[in-house]
């Protein structure tokens, strides 16, 4: 009965977005309707942009399922010590270019293959921020500014450390992390690890294993991307800029303002910076750092696919623990003499 | 409807694959990124490419894998009706249709705020475009609309007519040196590529988008382009103040050209809330002052989106 009414909701959802386009004139106000095709535009434009990095973080995320034994990894990180596979997690986001799209399938093909939760959360809140795409985009947006690129690296490796130490604290284990819905699909799909790769893997099937998982794994990250993207690019279209951007006297509402701007833009970790850099004038560093590091931690379109798999506490513990973080850092930086930093080109 | 559900993963991956094979070859993709970064769009095709020849060969038989297996493993390949979001891009693109990024302030009078398009909707509901001319229809309006509407059999005619307006839209006037909004931006905030002293000591053509505004007085107006970094949703007006010889007469968001010269003055605090002339000021907090012996109407640029 429950499956049915699910069944009936979304077939409702989907009925109701046909009928919102073809049937538009009927329903909604000309104001929105005037704002339709920009919507479409960035809707598009977010799916386009995007599409390489999941297809990318999937493939990853299908390698890692073929080639990493949960042993491997047991083996691997059994002496580890909690802070040295922080910092070694953080090292990994360095050397894989993954953005904030990509990102999300490999932290959860990670936790399935059972690296530390700590781990996999330090992986997730910091690789779109210290991979070196982001670093150079971040570079070229302020002229080549060797302090506000390295306060936004060093900003994200700082929060990534305090919650991935917080993470080990109070959500040890994928139980803690995951919905038990999630884990038992997880489990039946991951298997038990050794007779999957006993079953699956015939000679010279390994590149088509890889494959399978790549496509399943892309259905089911690929529709939490689209809901994302269209609810990031109504409320672009629909939330007029200005105002947010009345509140810049205070510096710690100036801060919030950018957090959730940032939260509602969904940039990709490429572009972030060069919008930013167009804040500077109504914006103190702080604020502008708050933009870029907190929306490559959590995004609208992101927040999708986290609800998908990861506890609400866990969502709300991890990322409102960022925010805090972000929140504090930034508001310090505010009060601070430094906005003579921020100088470079567009 | 069990074939459906059973070729619908390579469905899907071929929507997708034909999409982006057309905005690449159309040179669409540049509506929505900036081309420098459509290298990613290709590599995204060659994968997409890739999982449709294995599901192909999946579904045809040939492969050894087990699909017909009960190991339970295979229960994400499950057709989901939520999966039919998939197609919602596909779907959208072809029912709505993109628009073109725009932007006027909030105190224009009937005009919307932020980045907004030049599109309206008529009395019946239908979506219209406004054009300073008939003659930039062609340019203007996006190649995907374009061929994914039925009766396009005039695509010579307007292949030539596209020709024609390219020559237009590339018209710079002798004796002078075409400058990007962002060429400007680039000189202001001091790169090492673009010394001041050229700017200020240059004579300029600049190409670009009508805004009025209030707090400018009657002969000036602000010529701006849209700057795309990434994509469209990071889309970002950049302006300049133009001084005209005389008051304009310029619709919003026509498209016009300017002959003259650029000072750096001052920044007049009051322009802090128009956005495309906030972004071009620097910290020592000067603006770019163009002051134009000529202006007119021009054709759009073939890019009219300008790309770091």
């Amino acid at each position: 009965m429950k499956k049915q009414l699910s069944l009936i909701a979304k077939l409702f959802l989907l009925s109701f977005l046909l009928s919102f386009v073809i049937f538009h004139g009927l329903f909604l106000p000309t104001a929105f309707l005037n704002k339709l095709p920009q919507m479409v535009t960035i809707f598009l434009s977010i799916v386009i942009q995007a599409l390489p990095f999941v297809l990318i973080g999937v493939f990853g995320s299908a390698l890692m399922q073929n080639f990493v034994t949960v042993e491997m990894v047991e083996n691997k990180l059994a002496k580890t010590a909690k802070l040295n596979g922080i910092l070694l997690a953080i090292g990994a986001g360095f050397f894989f270019p993954v953005c904030d799209c990509g990102v999300i399938p490999v932290a959860r093909r990670m936790l399935l293959k059972k690296v530390p939760p700590y781990m996999a959360i330090a992986f997730l809140v910091t690789a779109p921020l210290v991979n070196p795409i982001t670093v150079w985009a971040t570079a070229t947006a302020f002229g080549y500014n060797l302090p506000v690129t390295l306060i936004r690296v060093g900003m994200a490796i700082v929060i990534g450390i305090i919650v991935a130490l917080m993470v080990s604290e109070l959500f040890p284990t994928l139980e803690h992390l995951f919905t038990s819905k999630a884990i038992q699909e997880w489990e039946t799909a991951a298997g038990d690890n050794e007779n999957i790769i006993e079953h699956h893997h015939h000679k010279g099937s390994v590149l088509a294993d890889i494959i399978d998982h790549a496509n399943e794994e892309f259905l089911e990250v690929g529709k939490f991307l689209i809901i994302g993207s269209l609810i990031a690019s109504i409320i672009q279209t629909v939330i007029p800029k200005q105002s947010l951007l009345v509140i810049t006297q205070n510096p710690a509402l100036s801060v919030m303002v950018m957090m959730a701007l940032a939260l509602c833009l969904s940039l990709c970790a490429e572009a972030d910076a060069f919008v930013a850099r167009s804040f500077t004038y109504h914006f103190p560093l702080g604020s502008v750092m708050a933009f870029m590091v907190f929306g490559q931690m959590l995004d609208i379109k992101n927040a999708a696919l986290l609800l998908k798999s990861f506890k609400l506490k866990a969502i709300l513990f991890i990322f409102g623990l960022c925010a805090i973080l972000v929140l504090i850092f930034c508001t310090f930086m505010n009060r601070m003499p430094i906005n003579n930093l921020m100088h470079g080109r567009l | 409807m069990k074939n459906f559900e059973k070729h619908f993963t390579t469905i899907v991956l071929s929507s997708y694959a034909i999409f982006l094979f057309y905005l690449l070859s159309t040179g669409a993709i540049a509506k929505f990124i900036n081309p420098r970064l459509s290298f990613l769009s290709v590599i995204a095709l060659l994968i997409i490419g890739v999982m449709i020849f294995r599901n192909l060969a999946k579904n045809s038989g040939q492969s050894k894998h087990p699909t017909t297996c009960q190991c339970g493993h295979h229960e994400a390949e499950k057709f989901q009706p939520s999966n039919l979001l998939l197609f919602l891009p596909i779907f959208l693109s072809v029912m709505v249709g993109p628009g073109t990024l725009s932007y006027q302030p909030d105190n224009n009078p009937g005009q919307n705020g932020g980045i907004a398009t030049t599109t309206s909707i008529n009395p019946n509901g239908v979506i219209v475009t406004r054009y300073a001319n008939p003659n930039q229809f062609a340019n203007n309006n996006n190649a995907l609309n374009q061929n994914l509407s039925p009766g396009n059999n005039n695509q010579n005619q307007s292949q030539e007519t596209e020709k024609a307006q390219d020559v237009a839209a590339q018209f710079i006037p002798a004796g002078y040196e075409e400058y990007t909004q962002l060429n400007i931006g680039d000189t202001i905030f001091d790169t090492p590529k673009a010394p001041k002293q050229k700017l200020t000591h240059a004579k300029i053509f600049l190409r670009g988008k009508v805004i009025h505004s209030p707090l400018l007085k009657a002969d000036e107006i602000i010529v701006y382009r849209v700057v795309i970094t990434c994509c469209a949703a990071d889309g970002m007006p950049l302006g300049i103040v133009v001084k005209l010889p005389e008051k304009s007469d310029f619709q919003p968001d026509e498209w016009v050209g300017v002959e003259g010269t650029v000072q750096l003055l001052p920044f007049d605090e009051k322009l802090k809330s128009i956005d495309p002339i906030a972004a071009m000021v620097p910290p020592e907090k000067i603006y770019p002052y163009f002051t134009a012996a000529k202006a007119y109407q021009v054709q759009p640029p073939r890019e009219e989106y300008l790309f770091p």
